[in-house]
This record gives structure tokens, sequence and C-alpha cells, in this order.
């Protein structure tokens, strides 16, 4: 509201300022390469005028005279009337252009008898076989369709332009997502391109309940935003309030879906991902289907998944691809990582440092044997070590694909083999460092294993200073924080703690499918079945109703 | 008389999360001490106080309960005035919120005092008190629903570890060490049921958190069940400690369920004995939810009792006047072991039954209650 008012009156104090200079405020005496920057305002106030060498030097001028700004004039018929197409080049398809808009109109395009509505209409209706087409009334609005990809026929004589979709620009094709691969199940990631990636989800929940609203965010950037969800499933107040934290963000960019996740946080300084950030369209489909819902950007393969409480982090599809058996080992043995990643280096400081009874009397005798020769206290060397460890591992990512390899050989001589002979370190640091690396590839969710890599190094602090009891000291502190977190309003120990007995079978392990009657409680209040029950498969002759012997 | 009501919105919790905070409330510090305690007085009867403690814990219970479903909208800081009119309110309510500090102020020197003497000898005190508290501290501002969730974590993690120490522990229970059974007649044993029977009592903190229940009617169940859970906890450790070692040495030992921990012996899996580290540190969890707990209720309590919106400004303030008494209160730690067997357990009977069950009777021939009818 308040905004709405500021932007009244710096409107009018822009007319006002125009009059006293004695400035005429029409569009032909403003000198818009000059001008600091082009206002929607200004634009929107500048009709399609019915002369169309007026309309083409005018938007000319707006558009700065860029390359590749083109404004293809022609004669409609041989002569009928002149026009004008106006798009981007490299942002529309060339052979649609000129198969289905200039062919038709330049060479087979004959006067329609007897004569129905306008010119315009006339045209459109048997001389344009272009599917989208939108109609356009002032520049703002020619500007922005081909900003986006149309082409905009323009019609001397006629005060309406056509906006002709035909947007055609080179995008990537679904390729497997790197970063998060999967042995067995869909090979395609998200691209983008978000019409591709909306065909991706939609090819996988075919239901007219899978509702997709699109918004236009950024000042600058104009970046369609897409909100998906399936009606009946997401509550609506979770939709609502989704709908209102992103209507709420006034940036000039938004260049990465992350943009968007750190305006919509609801702990905007807690180190926990509050969104599931996934490649993967099973992924969105599956979470989709748990009455959560999703954020698709353009411009980036990364798609949002809200409400993202710390269980969601920790479940991938894949768990569902596997027989059951294997699908509840990896999942222990994910969360097992997980404790790995963020307790290993603290407990084995704290043990080696304040409670060496904990270990056995021969690992012990080891343990000194190879700390003999080592200068520093545990809680050094793990901090630097963990640091090396993170220092390789940030080369590997950034350093170009040929220099890569060398990385990795003198990292792993450099905290391998060499810093024990050297000394620097113990060989069972090496390993505690190299465990706790690998463990934190488990986690099925980037985001959650980078707050637990940075949680890491205050808690080898506490370890250090005091031993298990700070090791318990920062657990508890993380507890009571994620106690504390909600993501869009969901609790994020959500399926921890409230306790519904339901969301345990999958939490630490994930039920045969038939078991897994309800969807998550916290979420899907009013709409819990899943599925039929007495799904569980038997032979046919212990089946109610089938058996022949 | 419909001027009282919960001061702000602090979220509602179901009757199993204050469930969890009842037990919570009581757990950490009451199998640490109840072995040693009752095992003085009542010997190898100590499971019979036990018993017998749990009905009288009940009764606490029922009493507060009866005494909360009067008042639906407030805490008995709140109503206290309804009841005894102004001043005398007043001062009950008082009462209230100081126990609340007391045990507050009281768990913080056990907690330091154990620290000290069973694993970090020469750490100042201090340090276990500041860093206890200030993980309280940062409890009290989440506020009630996160205190809740907390524990019920914290909680299952607490009663999963204590069935794993008593199973590790069962084959060395002697069953002759509980004999001759009723030994001294029945007036030791219910010497000896005093104690745990105070303990059962301070899951009369329903008085502070019934207004915030959600769901109102399964509180008397959700009651019980909490005093059933802290039955089934201090059973385990009494008969674990006095089957293991006898009653006599039972009773000598400070803290009996560390010893217990201390005593796991498994030939086949050696890697398991000496953890008692590890239990430290579930311990450590279950003392800061029994910190959390108190410390929140008196903050909660003192922010009503002084008329005050919000009561996180108060929660520094307080914490740091109950550091302060923390320090000063008990000389060392066989002071503060007499005074936890013989005055605590009369205080808070005090507070948690005798003022109780006052208020509640005055209230009932007075005819005092906000319950729509």
């Amino acid at each position: 509201m308040r905004k709405r008012v500021v932007k009244k009156l710096h409107h009018l104090i822009r007319n006002y300022a125009y009059k006293a200079a004695g400035k005429n405020t029409g569009p032909d005496d403003m000198d818009w390469i000059h001008q600091a920057v082009v206002e929607k305002y200004d634009l929107e106030r500048i009709p399609i005028e019915a002369d169309l060498a007026t309309n083409i030097k005018r938007l000319k001028g707006i558009s700065g005279y860029c390359p590749d700004f083109i404004i293809r004039q022609f004669e409609i018929g041989g002569g009928i009337g002149e026009a004008a197409a106006i798009f981007l080049e490299g942002m529309v398809e060339r052979v649609l252009l000129n198969e289905n808009l200039l062919k038709p109109l330049m060479i087979h395009y004959r006067p329609f008898k007897p004569a129905r509505g306008s010119f315009l209409d006339q045209i459109l209706s048997v001389a344009l076989p272009v599917d989208v087409v939108k109609k356009c009334v002032n520049l703002h609005e020619v500007i922005d369709h081909v900003l986006e990809g149309s082409v905009v026929l323009l019609v001397d004589g006629e005060s309406e332009g056509l906006a002709l979709e035909a947007a055609g620009f080179k995008t990537r094709v679904p390729e497997e997502p790197m970063t998060e691969a999967v042995v067995r199940g869909s090979r395609e990631g998200f691209t983008e391109a978000l019409h591709t990636n909306i065909t991706l989800l939609r090819r996988r929940l075919k239901t007219p309940n899978l509702v997709l609203e699109s918004m236009v965010l950024g000042r600058i950037s104009h970046t369609q935003v897409v909100v998906g969800y399936v009606r009946g499933l997401a509550a609506p107040e979770l939709v609502a309030e989704v709908r209102e934290r992103l209507k709420r963000i006034d940036i000039d960019g938004i260049l990465e879906s992350n943009y968007l996740e750190e305006l919509l946080r609801d702990h905007p300084l807690s180190p926990f991902p509050q969104a599931i950030t996934t490649e993967r369209p099973d992924r969105v489909a599956a979470n989709l289907l748990e009455g959560r819902v999703a954020i698709l950007t353009e411009n980036t393969p990364f798609v949002l998944i809200v409400p993202g409480e710390l269980v969601a982090h920790m479940q991938s599809p894949e768990d569902f691809y596997h027989h059951f058996i294997l699908g509840v080992f990896i999942r222990l043995l994910r969360w097992c990582a997980f404790a790995v990643s963020l307790l290993l280096p603290s407990v084995y400081v704290a043990v080696t440092t304040f409670h060496q009874e904990m270990i056995p009397i021969r690992l012990l005798l080891n343990i000194v044997a190879a700390r003999e020769g080592v200068p520093f206290p545990a809680v050094v060397e793990a901090l630097v070590m963990e640091i090396a460890f993170e220092i390789l591992r940030e080369a590997g990512v950034r350093l170009p694909r040929a220099v890569g390899q060398a990385v990795s050989i003198v990292g792993a001589l450099v905290i391998g083999e060499a810093a024990v002979m050297a000394g620097v370190v113990s060989p069972l640091m090496v390993i505690v460092v190299a465990l706790t690396g690998i463990s934190s590839f488990l986690s099925p969710s980037f985001d959650l294993a980078i707050s637990i890599r940075i949680l890491r190094f205050p808690m080898m602090f506490l370890a250090g200073l005091l031993g298990l009891f700070g090791v318990a000291t920062g657990m508890l502190a993380v507890l009571i924080h994620l106690a504390g977190l909600r993501s869009v309003g969901l609790p994020y120990l959500a399926g921890l703690t409230p306790f519904h007995h339901d969301d345990w079978k999958d939490l630490f392990i994930r039920a045969p499918l038939w078991m897994m009657r309800r969807r998550p409680a916290e979420l899907s209040e009013n709409n819990r079945k899943r599925q039929a029950s007495g799904l569980k498969p038997e032979p046919p002759d212990r089946h109610p109703q089938g058996g022949t012997i | 008389m419909g001027e009282v009501g919960p001061m702000r919105e602090e979220g509602k919790i179901s009757a199993y999360q204050a469930m969890v905070y009842q037990v919570s409330i009581v757990l950490a510090t009451a199998i640490l001490f109840v072995p040693a305690i009752t095992a003085k007085h009542a010997k190898q009867d100590a499971w019979i106080s036990v018993i017998i403690a749990c009905f009288f814990g009940s009764l606490q219970v029922y009493t507060a309960v009866s005494l909360a479903r009067r008042f639906p909208d407030a805490s008995v800081v709140q109503y206290a005035p309804l009841i005894l009119g102004k001043v005398p309110g007043k001062v009950v309510g008082f009462v209230y919120l100081f126990y609340f500090f007391y045990v507050g102020y009281f768990v913080l020197q056990e907690f330091s005092a154990l620290m000290c003497s069973s694993y970090m000898p020469r750490t100042p005190p201090i340090v276990f008190m500041l860093v206890l508290s200030l993980l309280a501290v940062y409890a009290a501002y989440g506020g009630l629903e996160v205190i809740c969730r907390m524990s019920s974590i914290v909680l299952t993690v607490v009663l999963a570890t204590m069935v794993l120490v008593v199973l590790l522990i069962i084959k060395d229970i002697k069953i002759w060490r509980f004999l001759p059974a009723l030994e001294n007649g029945l007036g030791p044993i219910l010497l000896g049921a005093i104690p745990p029977g105070g303990w059962f009592g301070e899951t009369a903190v329903l008085l502070m958190l019934y207004p915030f229940i959600d769901n109102k009617e399964k509180v008397v169940k959700t009651s019980f069940l909490a005093i059933l859970i802290l039955f089934i906890a201090m059973e385990m450790v009494v008969i674990g400690a006095v089957g293991l070692v006898g009653p006599t040495e039972a009773a000598c030992f400070l803290f009996p369920t560390f010893n217990m921990a201390r005593l796991i012996k498994l030939e086949a899996l050696p890697i398991l004995e000496r953890q008692d580290a590890l239990f430290m540190m579930i311990w450590v969890a279950g003392m800061l939810i029994k910190l959390t707990t108190f410390f929140f209720a008196g903050v909660l309590g003192l922010a009503q009792w002084l008329n005050v919106k919000d009561y996180r400004p108060l929660i520094l303030p307080s914490m740091a006047i109950m550091m302060a008494l923390a320090v000063q209160a008990w000389e060392n730690i066989a002071e503060l072991f007499a005074f936890s067997g013989e005055v605590f357990p009369l205080t808070i009977i005090f507070v948690n039954f005798i003022i109780t069950i006052f208020l509640l009777i005055t209230a009932g021939i007075r005819h005092i209650s906000t319950r729509k009818a």
C-alpha cells in the first residue's frame, strides 16, 4: 500500500518537473538513448499509434539500436498494407518466423471478402498459423513480449499489435543430474528451460490437480517463477503462505533458486537448509505427492521444495526404487553417516584427550605409539587436517578438469602418506578425516551436508576444550536450535517430534510400500490416505479372492 | 473473573508434550539420587518405598490436575489471588515461582558437583554451571514449544539409555540382595518413600502448563502416564543399584546410578565396559531438560506474577540470580547431599502438595472457578 502511494507521488513529481521545464512529455521528444533508465511507467503511457513509422521510430529509440533488436518491415499481400515484425534475434525460432508469419503474410495473403472485423482480426483468423497469439496495446507490452521471445506484428493503420509466441532459444536437453546420481531410477534431470522442467513434472503427475501458478519476480531480470502443488494434497494455507512470501520479494534479479530460498526462509541466520533443493523431477513429484509445494525458477535446474524439514533432507526417492530391505539398510547407514560426519573428529579428539579409559587397551597402545612423534595436541591436529581436507575438496570442485587429477594425486599425498611420514599427523587422524569426509557424501541433500560440514568445526573446538561434555553441549545446542526452527511454518523436527507413529515408517527406515498407507501427518492433515489397504502381495493360494489350489 | 488468561500466545502444546515436560522435570536428578537416599532408610526394601511413593505422587498430580481444571485459562500464579485474595494470593504465587528457581539452582549445583567429583575434578564448578545455564537460557528464549520438542527427543534417548544400562547389568543383579523383605517393618519404608514421593510431586508443574495445553481432556490420562514412566524409571535404577551392590553400599555411593554404568562388565563385548563417559553425555542432556523445564516454569511464573506481557526480558536476569544463588547455597557436596535427602523433599512436598491442596480446598469452599459450565 505504502509502496504504491510512493510510486504515485514519484510519477506526479516527475510529470510536474517535465511541465515546469517546459518540455513536452511526448515520446518523440524524449531522448531515449540518453535516458537514465526506461521505466515501465513511461512505456505504458505510450500507445501503439496507427502510424507504423512513428511506432518503429519510437521502438528503435527505446531499444537503443541494439544489433539483436530486429524490426523487419514488409508489405502484406503485395501492397495491401504495410507491416513490421519485431523480435530479438536468437530468441525466436527462425523457421517458425519465416514459414508461419512472413511467408503467409507476404506471399499468400488474399483479402478476405466480405470483410469481417478489423484488418488485424482478418490477418489473425486467416493468415497466421501460430498457436499462441496475444494482443498488445502499448509499447510496454510490445517490448515485454519481444524480450520474452515473441514476435510482435505491427500493422500500419492499426493501433494494436499482435504478439506471436515463437520463442526458440537454445537450451540444454535433459541430462542425468550431476549432483544426484542414482543407480536405479529415472536419469532425467531438470534443465535451465522452465517449460522443459514443467513438462518433466507433468509427465510424472498426469492430473488436472497439478496446479502451476506462475509469477514474474525480479525488477530487472523478470524471472519467471512457478509454484507447483497438487490440489487436495498441499494444505491451502501452506500454498497461500508460499505465494505470500514470494510476492514479498522485490529484488533486482533472481539468478538462481537460492535467491528465493534465502528470501523466504523462516530463520535467515540458521545454517540449516529450510527448503529441499533438487535437480530430479522424480524427487519433486514424490514430494508433491506428500503435500509439499515446489518452486521452479527459470534459468536454473535446481527446484526448491518447501517445507523442507530435517527428515525430508534425509530421504531420497531412490530409497523406494530398490528392495525395501536395501532401503532400510541405506537409511540407517545414512543416519549413521550423518552422525559420523558431524561428530567423528570431535569424539576422536575428546576421547583421546580426556577419556582414554574408553578405548580398548590394545588400540590405546597403538594410538599412543602412533601419536608419539606428533607435536600437536589432538584438537590442533584435527583442525589442521579438516581444514586441509576442505581446501582440497573446494579445489577439486573449482579446478579445471585437466588439472583436477594432479590435485587429487598431490592431495592424497599431502593429507595421507607424506603428512604421516613427516610426523605432522598420526595415521589414525588421517582415517578419521577421510571417514568424516566420505560420510558427508552419503547425505542426499547437499545443503544439509554443508551445514554439517560447518558445524563440525565448533564441535571439534568444544571437544578440545571440554571433552565429551563439550561434545554433549554442542549437540544440545544444535538440538535446541533445531527444535526452534520451522520451515514455512512446519516444525523442522517434524516426524521426530511431535510423534506420529505412521511417520516413523519413513524416517530411520523405509517401510515396504504396502505398509506406507498414510502421508506425513503434519503435512497432509486432511488427506492422510495414500493407498488402499491390504496391498501386501501374497501367493495365489493364500489370497482370499484367488487361488486355484 | 475473566481478566486472567495466558499473557501471550506461547503456542499450544499437546497433552503428550505436557507429559514429556512432566517427566523431564523429574527424571534426571531423581534417578541419580533416589537409589542412595531411599536405600539409606529402607535398605533392601527400597523398591517397596518407590511403589508407595508412586501412589503418593499420583495423589499429588491428581490434586494439581483438579486445581488446574478449575482454571483452564490461567496458571496457578495468576489465579492464586482469585482464590485467596490479593495479598495472600500474591504471596502464594511467589512461593510457587520461587520454588521453581529454588529447584533450578539446586539442580545447577547438583550438576556441577557431580561433574567435578566424577569427571573433571580440576575444572572450576562455575564452568559447568555457566555452560548448562547458557543452554537453558537458549532453550527458554525458544519458548514452550521448543522446550517440549527438545525434551521429547532428549527424553527418548535418556530412557533408552537407562533401559540399555539396566539390560547390561541385569545378569549381575542378585535376588538375595533384596532379602529378607520387610526386615525392619513399615516405618523405614515409609521414611524412604518421602524423597521419591517429593520427586514424583514435581509433576505438579502442570499447574503452570495447563493453560497452554491443546487437548485438555487428556490431561488426567497423560499425567498418570507420566507418573507411570517415572515409576518404571526409578524402580529400574533402585532395583539395579540395590541388586548390583546391596543396599548398604548403594546408600554409601553418592551417585549409585553412575556407579551402575561403571559396573558394567561384559566378557563377550569388552568395548561396552568403561563407557560411562557416554552415559555422562546422556545425563548432561537429562540435566539440561530438568534445568530448562524448572527455569522456564519459574520465568513464566515470574512474568505472570509481575504482570509483564513477555517473559523473555526476564530470562537473563533470572538466570544470573539463579547462578549466584547456586554458587553460594551449599558449601560442599556432602552438605548438598544431606540437603537433598532431608530438607529438599519436604520443601517440594510442601509446595506441590500442601499448598496445592490448600488452594484446591479453598477454591472448592468458595466456589471459585473460571471454567465454563
